[in-house]
């Protein structure tokens, strides 16, 4: 049995003062059973990857929350590997999962996009101590086994109604930008950083050569431009013309960023922007949408009239 | 004033009224009399209220995590 999430966080760095909503247990079967008996839960939750003990009725020195999750690892190739590595701290009999383990744990769940938020934070911070995974191929593991079961992300029906920022309605004639132009406003320098990634400006492909020469700053940068782009064109913009619901710049820009970092992109730009998260924020513009309104204003971003069929 | 600056003052009364609603310094109600005082503007520009989510839980009000995932856990099991 291997005290895993929160718990074993706030117990290798306490300091971080991590808040522990419920235990987080890697366990086999048996472990499952003895919990069961010794905690005395008032309901219990059983799928074959997962078993949560709600309401414990036994609670004691160690379990102290609620509700105990007890991820079941005679299911799971990778979870069964953390158990056999021996990498924990022990302390009052309690076996606490190696800081490693708790990054590699972490990382194969951080491109789904579960309580993204909180996950991002501590992967982070993990990463920043650590440097790197060092159980990159249980990491791979893991990931394949929440990939295999979590399946994928399905896509939002918009909703209609009358807002329009842009000018009256005219019936339902609306106006969509043309991409590259949402680009090259929300660009930092005079062009959008993407094209400097880009041998054949005429194709998508973008270059891992050419993005490795980049400096840090020119990559955040490269992220937030891909961000407020997405937050623009899936949020803002669709609730500025009716038929969005109402979201703050914030909140867009969150989402967005969160998307480039799970589901919307993949490969060495998605690892970058997740493993720097934290950094790539703090560049955060809180004034794009307005640099948006100004530049639709002063025609830099053309538009064309799209039919809808409603 | 420019017809911009107005627009941009009108889109941050919005964007603030979104972000306190979603903070949940402030309640439907008077989220509702903000958007009413809003669709006043001279721009014709109408709001609607309605399409403010009640949920204002990060993210999954965003209607984009739809994927079947336990509300209670941390992990995607």
């Amino acid at each position: 049995m291997l005290v895993v999430g929160s718990k074993a966080l706030n117990y290798h760095f306490p300091d971080l003062k991590r808040e522990v909503k419920d235990i987080d247990i890697i366990g086999t079967k048996d472990d499952i059973k003895y919990l069961i008996n010794t905690l005395n839960p008032e309901s219990i939750r059983d799928t074959e990857n997962i078993t949560t003990l709600f309401n414990i009725q036994n609670p004691n020195e160690f379990f102290n929350t609620r509700n105990v999750e007890i991820l079941n690892a005679d299911n799971s190739e990778a979870l069964s590997e953390y158990i056999k590595l021996n990498d924990y701290k022990l302390e009052n009999g309690v076996k606490y999962a190696s800081p490693y383990i708790l990054l590699s744990l972490k990382k194969s769940h951080i491109h789904f996009p579960i309580k993204f938020e909180k996950h991002i934070q501590d992967y982070n911070f993990l990463l920043n101590i650590l440097k790197e995974d060092k159980l990159q191929r249980i990491t791979k593991i893991n990931f394949k086994e929440t990939e295999k079961r979590v399946g994928e992300l399905k896509t939002p029906s918009l909703k209609k109604s009358t807002m329009n920022f842009f000018g009256q309605s005219e019936g339902y004639v609306k106006y969509f930008y043309i991409h590259d132009d949402i680009h090259q406003v929300m660009s930092h320098y005079d062009r959008p950083i993407y094209e400097d990634m880009q041998v054949d400006s005429s194709s998508a492909w973008c270059e891992k050569d050419m993005w490795n020469k980049f400096s840090f700053e020119k990559k955040a940068k490269c992220v937030l431009e891909e961000a407020y782009v997405i937050a623009l064109e899936r949020k803002i913009i669709p609730m500025l013309n009716g038929c969005g619901e109402l979201i703050s710049s914030k909140k867009a820009f969150d989402w967005s960023i969160m998307r480039i970092c799970t589901t919307l992109c993949s490969g060495w730009f998605r690892q970058f922007a997740t493993d720097n998260y934290v950094e790539i924020v703090k560049y955060y513009n809180s004034d794009y949408v307005k640099k948006f309104l100004k530049s639709e204003t002063d025609g830099l971003i053309k538009k064309q009239k799209h039919m809808n069929n409603i | 004033m420019m017809k911009i600056e107005k627009v941009e003052e009108l889109y941050d009364r919005l964007d603030y009224a979104i972000d306190s609603f979603t903070n949940e310094s402030i309640g439907r109600s008077e989220f509702n009399k903000i958007i009413e005082e809003l669709n006043k503007n001279e721009f014709g520009i109408k709001i609607d209220a309605n399409l403010m989510p009640e949920n204002r839980e990060s993210f999954n009000e965003t209607g984009l995590v739809s994927y079947p995932y336990d509300d209670e856990s941390s992990y995607s099991y």
